[in-house]
């Protein structure tokens, strides 16, 4: 989700005794990067863990983030089943809220100043798991200075991937240079006929922001075809670029790569790249390739 | 298993074909791309190592021929070139292949500068005018074929500022006329571009620092101005995707921990990103070529790591691992850090190049030996690097060259381009040209082939390198200097007095030596000549004037001596010339003293002669008279008699004057003779004092120097004592230098328990391999206990007893609980106290196996001490004591005593029958145990952290939060002593040792230090080879043992002299001559 710094909502942990001072600091620095923060508000003393999870969860799910200081002392222990800080309660609570909703992220900071400092024993082993179950959504920052830590933060919060609109789900993403804009129709045509097809013919001075598009369609694609006939050049290092912005070897959409045989400069055009498959075939095969592969896709 | 690409490119920047894997850039690629599109010109700029040739060759231009650039073609000429030595050669070369045209005609049209290279390409077949005639006549079939063929040109010149550093483009704060056409050539061409519409696109990457230099070049400054990328600094989530991403790319993983943890351990600045990419390749291959998900286990094997950070399972992994490996390479992982990586590996590469040569060469002669390797390496890498302006940068140069540089007559360029392939191996790519592994050819290059340092970051990372750099800089300082006196000498038309002074002739003598600087290496630092030619033709006759200078020199010094030799010949003899007249003065003072005397003993005589003659003639005269008046004719005779008479008066009154005159001057001669005398006297007695005063100076003078010499070894000592702190190949070293610095000072008088001899020695003894940890089981110790074993408790509940060799425990017993432990005190031979996690205290009799519950107690433990059989005094996170008895073996509470604030450590002192307790409000309390009342002893404001008494009872130390200890002697009173300022960090533990002579003090910042008690203001020694924070610390048998947070059990002699033993049982030879002369010195004798 794309956002305005005005709009980040910091769901700020409790901390143990010692950290106080730098907690309250942190927080003027939040909101001078012009962040919300939201505190816990409960006498977590009287209650249950049940309740306490819930007031928890209520407050985290205000929030965009979470942020979880880490000192060399354990803090408190409040009265639940397990007989863990504060801290570590919101902070597992938190967890297991990111876990269903990745959008959540939490941020985790463990200033390079107390990294040589001793531990509790809790604590140490508090730090120990944290930092061994890092997940994708979480970040772990040693920064000795809190500025550049919200600095971290507010650019990856507002890096988050744009929202995709406007996409729909499709077989076969087909791509071509205009330049070979004739050919490319011939086979669009055929393979139409069998499977629904998305097709985009590349124009070298077009303003238009063709990657976000493609890195969009990718994700409602199924299988994409580059297809070239004298574009070879053009081809080779287009196919490359789609990979990098697409997942590569990892994606879930394999990318087929054709090259017309009948053009002698595409003679030694096939490219090696895992999720890749590459093959230079006459023009009147290519619609039955495709249709191999996408019928190995979807089986 | 498919082997997978490894998508990370090492220490070289990516290459285009790389661009697939290349990632984290994407917002500063789409920015260079759109200033391109607008002004066709860019200048990129940044610091070194951030990536600005990547970001070009793998992010733009891939963009680029991929369609992701707004341009007129389909198709695009990538023209790129370095300025190197030749940049208008070099630029005409990439446009004529290019552009498919004769080079020689190129290369002449380029040289009239301004619209050459425009010209060149709206005339070559990549160029379509649409409003020529021949594309309006050309059919739409035709139309297309030279659309499809059209393109459009990027030239880029990378590393532009080579323009520069190279004497040959740049040489007295001018550009050369070469240096200058092409720059005005690709100015006038983006100029053209822009004003024109052409879709030509100029970028050129180039190094911040030199922006400033680009004056020289009329209108460069005016083109930075108005199209500049400044590389920005990498963000966060940018970094990871530079780490993850590729890595998904090709089919692999990198797990989130490793991903922050080197996000976080980057060093920021310089080389972040040539760095990270080079921990990616090795993470890489370390995880079986991306097989494994990359994680902090192989970021641990080649960078080290603090094993407490890795997870348990691969704790074990890792420390099997680190057992190993070569012992060269344990000590890199000392101190884990990233920037390891980079030198561990080039020292793997320097370590491992013989074998390599001698394995896979089989092209070049083998005559050579490790050292000769070593050396190859050493110098080729000094040949790779050269000083501008006080820094290290890169230097092309050819194999031809660095070959005349090492001057050794049995190794030939084949030998050093076998020996140096070990670093252009596709797995380090240290050094350019790259072998690739499938072109066996590239192994193997001519003398005339150049090698080149891939990226800077090397020269700053690799430590042999940067102290290769540093001789380096110290030979070109020591040149300039030299040259600085050659020119005077010669300016002076080589007159003796401008020569080389004795000193200043034996340092550069001694520097001509050892350096043995040759045309070709001189050449090298040539900055005024513009071609390679005239270079060493000055460097030749450079050359020869080094030798000349210091031959005239050295024989113009020999004259002088000899000259000097004569002068002090003759100055001898004409001070004993003085000295014999001298004595001959008195002498003849004495001779006529003599004279005189005699002399008036002879005036004497003739006075007394002359007088009887008067009485002769007085009675002749009578005689006339009695004459006169008998006869007339005897008158005249009578009267001639007394005429003779008075003759003979006068003559006698004469002689008489006479005598009176010489008695005077011999009076005069004797009273001079009796001055000159005294003077003489005056004079000898002057000279005795002069002696005996000149006698007593030079005795203080010996004194002085004895004490020089005494002052010189001991520092000698020191200076030996920190040198066998380096790595050195041999270890032998290591404990040859901590001896012999050991030796100097004892002999020559230092401190018996010194603290850098007391470090070189351990140090020495670690550094051989010999282990200061006690093998225990792996448990998580809490708590240790030393009386006649080695007892530990652990963290679930296992109470261990070990001798002190360690190994397996002779008695090992385990209180079963599920709960973990939080705290222990082995409070004797048959009780421990335990504390859970749940709060609860149990005391244990683990010889019977029976436990009882302390009744109603609900804290964590913090300090437990047996008071008597029957009672214990304990201590947790509330305000107060609590003294419990265990009579029946069930604990009873006796009394609470309640403080301010809570107690962080407590001792009991016998002989008052009162404890003492470290308050954490600052406040140090006896407790009489008679009527338990308290006493204050002292206050203060930070946090007192322990407390100890010594075995003797004399002396309580407490240490506080500060890193301070205050020193208390106990006696009727408790009297303050003094304060030590031990360390900024905490105090952690405290405790005397067996007899009350040392205090060892642990600090929180991983050091312990030892005081005497006899002198606590001499400097402590200082430990810190455990490099962990100590849970406890004990004496036993003058050893010092900690339990360390990783629960590791080290141990230190607490005497010098044991280090010394053992130092001399580890060695095995002595140090040679050369050994000596390098790490000693040759004047000092052995």
């Amino acid at each position: 989700m794309s956002k305005n710094v005005d709009t980040i909502r910091v769901f700020l942990s409790d901390v143990s005794e010692e950290m106080k001072s730098t907690q309250d600091f942190l927080s003027k620095i939040l909101v001078r990067a012009g962040m919300e923060i939201i505190f816990l508000n409960a006498n977590y003393e009287e209650i249950d863990d049940e309740i306490l999870t819930n007031r928890i969860l209520d407050e985290v799910k205000k929030a965009d983030c979470t942020i979880h200081i880490l000192g060399h002392s354990y803090g408190k222990i409040i009265q639940n089943k397990k007989q863990t800080s504060l801290s570590e309660f919101q902070f597992y609570v938190a967890q297991n809220y990111q876990k269903e909703n990745v959008i959540s992220k939490i941020f985790i900071w463990y200033p390079q100043d107390l990294i040589d400092k001793p531990l509790d024993a809790s604590q140490e082993d508090f730090i120990n798991s944290v930092r061994n179950n890092i997940s994708s959504n979480m970040v772990y920052s040693n920064h000795e200075s809190p500025v550049v830590f919200v600095e971290d933060l507010r650019s990856i919060m507002l890096s988050d991937k744009k929202e995709i609109k406007d996409i729909k789900d499709t077989d076969i993403f087909f791509i071509y240079n205009e330049l070979d804009e004739d050919e490319a129709h011939e086979i669009i045509e055929l393979v139409s006929d069998i499977a629904d097809v998305t097709k985009l013919g590349i124009v070298q001075s077009s303003p238009d922001d063709y990657m976000t598009f493609i890195a969009n369609q990718m994700t409602k694609t199924k299988l994409l075809v580059i297809y070239f006939n004298r574009t070879s050049d053009w081809a080779t290092h287009f196919v490359q670029q789609v990979w990098n912005k697409t997942g590569g070897a990892s994606s879930q959409t394999p990318i087929l790569f054709l090259g017309d045989l009948e053009t002698e400069t595409n003679e030694n055009k096939n490219i090696a790249i895992p999720n890749v498959n590459s093959m230079m075939l006459s023009a009147e095969l290519m619609p039955l390739e495709i249709k191999v592969h996408l019928d190995a896709i979807k089986n | 298993m498919e082997k997978k690409i490894c998508p990370y490119p090492g220490l070289r920047p990516f290459t285009e074909n790389e661009s697939i894997f290349f990632k984290g850039r994407e917002v500063h690629i789409r920015q260079i791309i759109r200033q391109l599109e607008e002004k066709k010109f860019v200048m990129i700029t940044g610091a070194s190592g951030d990536g600005k040739s990547s970001l070009v060759y793998a992010g733009v231009i891939p963009n680029a021929r991929a369609g992701f650039f707004r341009a007129k073609f389909s198709n695009w000429l990538i023209t790129d070139f370095r300025p190197e030595r030749s940049p208008l050669q070099n630029l005409a070369r990439t446009i004529s292949q290019h552009l498919e045209l004769d080079a020689a005609f190129v290369e002449e049209e380029l040289g009239y500068g301004f619209s050459a290279l425009t010209s060149l390409y709206k005339e070559s077949k990549f160029y379509i005018d649409y409003n020529s005639e021949k594309w309006i006549n050309a059919s739409k079939e035709e139309q297309k074929k030279m659309k499809q063929s059209a393109s459009n040109l990027f030239i880029l010149a990378d590393q532009f500022e080579e323009f520069f550093t190279n004497s040959e483009n740049f040489s007295n704060n001018k550009p050369s006329a070469n240096a200058y056409t092409t720059i005005n050539l690709l100015l006038e061409t983006a100029r053209i571009a822009s004003e024109a519409d052409l879709p030509i696109y100029i970028a050129f990457t180039m190094r911040s620092d030199y922006i400033s230099q680009s004056v020289a070049f009329k209108g460069l400054p005016e083109f930075i101005g108005f199209s500049q990328f400044f590389v920005p600094r990498l963000k966060r989530n940018e970094l990871q995707q530079i780490i993850e991403e590729p890595a998904i790319l090709s089919g692999g993983k990198v797990s989130k921990s490793l991903s922050e943890k080197l996000i976080n351990d980057l060093p920021n600045g310089f080389d972040q990103l040539p760095l990270l990419q080079h921990i990616m390749n090795r993470l890489w291959k370390v995880a079986d070529d991306g097989n494994q998900e990359l994680n902090l286990l192989h970021l641990a094997k080649i960078a080290g790591m603090p094993s407490k950070i890795l997870k348990a399972e691969d704790r074990e992994n890792f420390d099997a691992w680190l057992l190993e490996i070569e012992d060269f390479r344990q000590v890199y992982y000392d101190k884990p850090m990233l920037t390891n990586v980079l030198n561990t590996h080039a020292n793997i590469l320097y370590e491992k190049s013989f074998d390599y040569f001698s394995q896979n060469i089989d092209w070049a002669k083998q005559n050579i030996t490790k050292a000769d390797a070593q050396l190859i390496i050493k110098i080729a890498f000094k040949s790779l690097t050269k000083i501008d302006e006080g820094r290290a940068v890169r230097n092309r140069i050819t194999l031809r060259e660095i070959t005349q540089i090492i001057n050794v007559p049995h190794i030939s360029y084949e030998i050093v381009c076998g020996v140096m392939n070990i670093y252009r191996l596709q797995d380090s790519t240290f050094v350019r040209p790259f072998i690739n592994d499938e072109d066996i050819a590239t192994q193997y290059l001519s003398a005339d082939d150049t090698f080149d340092i891939t990226h800077e970051a090397l020269i700053r990372n690799w430590k042999y390198l940067q102290e290769w750099e540093a001789e380096e800089m110290d030979n070109l300082s020591n040149l300039k200097d030299f040259q600085i006196q050659l020119n005077r000498w010669k300016d002076n038309n080589k007159a003796d007095g401008f020569l080389l002074a004795a000193g200043a002739l034996a340092y550069f003598e001694d520097w001509y030596n050892k350096s043995k600087p040759n045309k070709y290496w001189i050449a090298k630092y040539d900055m005024n000549a513009f071609s390679k030619e005239e270079k060493l033709e000055n460097a030749e006759i450079l050359s020869s004037e080094i030798v000349e200078f210091l031959q005239a020199s050295r024989k113009y010094l020999l004259a002088l001596k000899r000259k000097q030799q004569r002068l002090r010949t003759i100055l001898l003899i004409a001070a004993l010339i003085i000295i014999v007249t001298l004595s001959g003065v008195a002498f003849l003072a004495n001779t006529a003293r003599k004279y005189a005397e005699t002399q008036a003993v002879l005036i004497e005589q003739q006075k007394k002669k002359a007088e009887k003659q008067k009485e002769i003639a007085e009675d002749q005269k009578e005689i006339a008279i009695k004459a006169t008046e008998l006869a007339e004719e005897e008158k005249k005779r009578a009267e001639l008699n007394a005429y003779e008479a008075l003759v003979a008066k006068l003559l006698s009154d004469s002689a008489k004057t006479d005598a009176q005159k010489m008695r005077a001057l011999a009076e005069l001669s004797s009273e001079y003779a009796k001055k000159e005398a005294e003077n003489a006297k005056l004079a000898r007695d002057k000279a005795e004092e002069m002696r005996l005063l000149s006698e007593n100076e030079r005795k203080i003078a010996e004194s002085e120097r004895e004490r020089a010499n005494v002052l010189s070894y001991l520092a000698m000592a020191q200076s030996l004592a920190l040198k066998s702190k380096q790595n050195y190949n041999d270890k032998q070293v290591n404990l040859l230098l901590a001896y012999q610095a050991y030796k100097f000072n004892k002999d020559y008088g230092g401190s018996e328990q010194d603290p850098e001899i007391y470090k070189a020695l351990n140090f020495a003894i670690l550094n051989s391999g010999e282990k200061n940890i006690i093998p225990l089981e792996k448990e998580n110790f809490t708590n240790m206990s030393l009386n006649g074993l080695i007892t530990l408790v652990s963290k679930h509940g296992k109470l261990q007893k070990y001798d002190f060799n360690g190994g397996k425990p002779s008695v090992s017993k385990t209180l079963s609980s599920k709960i973990p432990v939080n705290s222990s005190y082995v409070l004797d031979a048959k009780y421990a106290i335990i504390g859970y996690e749940d709060k609860t205290a149990y005391l244990w009799d683990y010889e019977n196996n029976q436990v009882e519950k302390f009744p109603d107690y609900s804290d964590y433990i913090r300090g437990a001490i047996k008071l008597s059989n029957s009672t214990i005094a304990i201590s947790d996170r509330g305000p107060a004591l609590k003294i419990w008895s265990f009579d029946q073996k069930k604990p009873k509470l006796i009394i609470e005593i309640v403080f301010e604030e809570r107690i962080n450590d407590f001792v009991f002192v016998p002989k008052k029958n009162m404890m003492f307790a470290a308050c954490n409000n600052g406040n140090i309390i006896g407790i009489d145990l008679d009527s338990y009342e308290k006493k204050n002893i002292s206050t203060k404001k930070n946090r007192a952290t322990a407390i100890a008494i010594s075995p003797d009872q004399s002396l309580l130390a407490v240490g506080y939060s500060n890193g301070v200890i205050d020193v208390f002697t106990v006696s009727d009173k408790i009297t303050f002593k003094t304060s030590i300022y031990a360390s900024s960090a905490g105090v952690s533990n405290l405790v005397f040792d067996e007899n009350s002579s040392t205090l060892a003090i642990a600090t929180d910042d991983e050091r312990i230090n030892l005081y005497s008690v006899t002198d606590f203001e001499a400097s402590p020694i200082t430990i810190s080879d455990h490099e962990q924070n100590v849970k406890k610390l004990s004496i036993k048998n003058n050893r010092i043992y900690a339990l360390c947070y990783d629960s590791s059990l080290r141990f230190w002699e607490l005497s010098l002299k044991n280090y010394v033993e053992k130092v001399k049982s580890l060695i095995t030879r002595d140090l040679t001559t050369e050994e000596w002369n390098k790490y000693i010195g040759e004047e000092i004798k052995r």
